[in-house]
């Protein structure tokens, strides 16, 4: 739509009476700048954590998968739940940037960068978790369809689990160069300010990743064309990737895991906790690097309104599950649903409802999702949910099987618990590095739209004259 | 602007009633009798449940877009809503088809003695769901649905006319409620309505997606027919402000629900292949094996056709391709609600002849009817939103 037809309901989505000068002071300053104490502070405290983790790895690579606490019954639990939650992060970042650009939101460019940088970080964390259950990491290699002369098996194209090895890297492949692309004119605008503050390190380190970016109207062409044939190519993305770890469950006959809505109720889950890791990272990047006037609480309030929305699926999936698992007549299924909610693992199950169905209920009030703290406090307890749907999905589901004589209880190790809390670290890591090089907001398509949402274009007294 | 219904298109309404009730009577007498009375009721739940689906849509395609703050929109609302009024006729018929034929279609869970085990007739796993199936039950959930539905249809017409006379901004504040308090209503309803009325057919199946792929077929049909009302609009020149700006967005939404449409279709489909599991699978043998061609042809039109030709930008700013594409997306959902119904019902005694066309037809002549007339009462564009002019600007 055009910019100098908005409605008068409509609110400005840059504050602050940005000039395209300001836009491009306020994104390189963290790059150009020094880092804060806080960013140091921040930065020992997620790289020793990362530290921790890349021990326990170690330790699960150097003594095998017996370092968890998996047992016969429950073959699959701590490792498969942390894959899950950290792919279903992964997918805020490709909503925003590929959905939202094909629905011409333009509020997503405030958000879009980051967003994309957690996909691709939290995807890399989700994959650790396959291949260190491989045991044998050094062969991850035959995931691949690789040919019968090379050594042994073809492999499974009937399983789901080779299905996510397609899924994922296509996913992560898409998001990385749609990520890399939008960077290339921002890297450039770097790139040129250096030549002019005459840092010629970090020219030729920008001149290098811009990919000889010239600004020229040909250059933008592609520019644009690219992306909206990389947002196409990455919409079904969104749905197939998590619809196929949802498939890893529900192709299988085991009560609590076959069911049919698994697919589209996974992908709403995924983009329910998706966002509020974007809302974890984001209220404090906004602090930390200033960037109030333009990730606003407008920005925040939208957010929130989709985390209510997938939320509200998200519940009317558990509650469509827990009825038909009682409609079924089937004993089985009543059993697991029985189970998870009065069983052993009840706790994991009412903490699940808990922070999935009923806090993001809270949202329909607009004085609480305009609440910065308490936005961050949500976004916190909505993936503590998320990380607890998948636990009760996959272990309560299994521990107690067709044969009581086989039932039993998982307690993760010590290693379990490093191997986890060291990906957090990993990916906090990540992300604070990002911010110190990375333009933390696309530059280029915000000056695209400032003429239209910029405070100082949309004052409200001025917009009767339609 | 105003619409006229021309005398024409009157005509048209009326041969499509007359012709629809001779063919479906010529139908009846002349059709194989077994399994007949099963087959006429089933396809009045069938034609009633589609149309339904349709008007029931647009309802919900109002809220989205006042929920969503939308502005593109606005320039076709009177559309949505033209639309919105034809929901109360095929619910008030709903009511009639489950008390006077209830017993042919829903005659495994409704027969005398189920839940008695001194009963011949006695089935224990539809006995434990009797109590969700069961005749005072359903027929309140029904009326609840219904009344609901009905009910925000006529607020949002109701405000959105107040809102043609005053250019108060209160108007919109009220409608954007009702769109919010409708919403998670619809949400419920639409999926229980759906195990209701048509996955209680096949009583002793399940599927926790049942809801989800009811509601996908909705609004992909639903947004066929928006899109060739709107179309209609356009080459009688009422709508000189909707340009193919408005229209590349109608046919994304069809191309968009047509895929999620086959998405759910898919997922439901393949995990109850893939697992095999007994109970489950016969609900897909069934198809497979007595509505083959329906079962797998209904593809063609509901994704392949809007799949391969809307995806070029150029085709869905075409009136021509689009208009084609939604009639074909409007013939795969019949289809689509045939195959949910039949085998159920009529089992593998069905039939497409002159009584399903018949039934058809004098559905569309009411539904074309009913929406022109109230096309008729309304200016065509509304005269204030506080999106409007967005929606005059709008561009792509």
């Amino acid at each position: 739509m055009s910019g100098h037809h908005n409605s008068q309901l409509r609110n400005p989505l840059i504050l602050g009476d940005k000039t395209y000068h300001q836009i491009s002071e306020d994104i390189a300053k963290p790059v150009e700048g020094k880092a804060g104490k806080l960013w140091w502070i921040a930065f020992c405290i997620s790289a020793t954590t990362a530290l921790w983790g890349v021990g326990c790895m170690a330790y699960t690579i150097g003594t095998g998968i017996g370092a968890w606490g998996l047992n016969r019954t429950v073959d699959w639990a701590w490792d498969i739940t942390n894959f899950v939650w950290w792919v279903g992060i992964g997918h805020a970042g490709t909503l925003i940037s590929a959905v939202l650009l094909l629905l011409r939101q333009k509020w997503r460019m405030a958000v879009n960068r980051s967003a994309e940088a957690m996909t691709i970080f939290a995807v890399m964390m989700a994959a650790v978790f396959p291949f260190l259950h491989m045991g044998r990491i050094w062969l991850a290699y035959f995931v691949f369809p690789l040919p019968n002369q090379f050594g042994s098996l073809w492999v499974n194209f009937n399983s789901p689990l080779l299905w996510d090895v397609f899924a994922i890297s296509t996913y992560f492949t898409v998001s990385l160069v749609f990520w890399y692309i939008g960077l290339i004119p921002d890297f450039a605008m770097i790139r040129d300010r250096a030549k002019v503050q005459a840092n010629k390190v970090r020219e030729t380190i920008y001149r290098v990743l811009s990919f000889g970016w010239s600004g020229r109207a040909k250059d933008w062409q592609r520019f644009e064309e690219v992306s909206l044939v990389l947002a196409g190519l990455a919409t079904p993305l969104v749905f197939s990737v998590h619809s196929i770890v949802s498939m890893d469950f529900a192709t299988s006959v085991v009560p609590g895991w076959h069911t049919t809505i698994f697919p589209p109720y996974f992908v709403a889950g995924a983009i329910f906790s998706g966002f509020a890791m974007v809302l974890t990272l984001l209220l404090v990047a906004r602090k930390v690097l200033h960037l109030e006037e333009y990730i606003t609480v407008q920005h925040v309030e939208l957010m929130n309104i989709v985390i209510m929305l997938t939320g509200s699926i998200v519940g009317v999936a558990y509650i469509t599950e827990l009825f038909m698992a009682w409609y079924s007549g089937v004993e089985y299924e009543q059993y697991a649903f029985l189970n998870r909610a009065t069983g052993p693992y009840w706790w994991s199950y009412a903490s699940m409802m808990t922070c999935n169905v009923v806090s993001p209920q809270l949202m329909w009030f607009k004085k609480l999702r305009t609440n910065l703290a308490f936005t961050f406090f949500l976004s916190i307890i909505v993936n503590i949910g998320m990380w607890f749907e998948r636990f009760v999905i996959i272990v309560t589901s299994i521990h107690r099987d067709f044969m009581p004589s086989a039932w039993s209880m998982f307690h993760p190790s010590f290693i379990d618990v490093g191997v986890f809390v060291g990906t957090i670290g990993i990916f906090m890591t990540f992300f604070l590095l990002f911010t110190r090089f990375f333009p933390v907001l696309a530059q280029a398509e915000l000056k695209s739209i400032v003429k239209s949402v910029g405070s100082q274009y949309s004052d409200k007294s001025n917009k009767q004259h339609h | 602007m105003n619409y006229t219904y021309s005398k024409q298109g009157q005509t048209i309404s009326y041969a499509l009633i007359a012709g629809g009730v001779l063919a479906a009577i010529i139908g009846y007498m002349t059709a194989d009798t077994e399994r007949l009375t099963e087959r006429l009721w089933a396809n009045l739940l069938l034609d009633n449940f589609y149309f339904l689906g349709i008007s029931l849509f647009s309802i919900f395609f109002i809220a989205l877009q006042y929920a969503a703050q939308s502005g593109w929109w606005v320039s076709v609302k009177r559309v949505a809503e033209a639309m919105s009024t034809f929901l109360i006729i095929p619910g008030i018929i709903m009511v009639f088809i489950f008390l006077v034929g209830g017993h042919h279609l829903y005659h495994h869970w409704l027969e005398e003695g189920v839940t008695d085990p001194a009963s011949a007739n006695y089935d224990k796993v539809i006995a434990g769901k009797s109590a969700y199936l069961n005749m005072p039950f359903f027929l309140i959930r029904m009326l609840i649905y219904i009344a609901g539905w009905v009910g925000a249809g006529y607020l949002f017409r109701k405000y959105s006319k107040l809102e043609d006379e005053s250019s108060d901004v209160l108007y919109y504040r009220k409608s954007f409620k009702t769109a919010v308090i409708f919403l998670p209503f619809f949400a419920v309803t639409s999926v229980t309505a759906a195990w209701d009325w048509l996955m209680s057919i096949d009583t002793h199946w399940y599927s926790t997606m049942y809801g989800w792929y009811i509601f996908g077929g909705m609004w992909a049909s639903g947004t066929a027919m928006m899109l060739l009302f709107s179309i209609h609009l356009k080459n009688k020149g009422y709508f000189p402000g909707v340009n193919d700006n408005h229209f590349h967005e109608l046919g994304r939404m069809l191309f968009a629900t047509s895929f999620l449409w086959t998405y759910l279709w898919f997922c439901q489909f393949m995990l109850i292949w893939y697992s095999n599991i007994p109970e489950e699978v016969t609900y897909y043998q069934a198809r497979f094996h007595a509505y083959n061609v329906p079962f797998f042809g209904m593809l063609l039109f509901n994704f392949a056709a809007p799949m391969l030709v809307l995806m070029a930008r150029d085709s869905k700013r075409s009136m021509g391709y689009t208009a084609t594409i939604a009639v074909m997306v409007l013939i795969g959902h019949w289809v689509n609600t045939f195959c949910l119904i039949m085998p159920g019902t009529v089992g593998d005694k069905w039939h497409m002849g002159l009584l399903e066309l018949g039934l058809y037809l004098l559905y569309l002549g009411i539904f074309l009817f009913v929406v022109r007339k109230a096309l008729e009462k309304r200016r065509v564009i509304v005269a204030h939103d506080p999106y409007l002019v967005e929606s005059e600007h709008f561009h792509m």
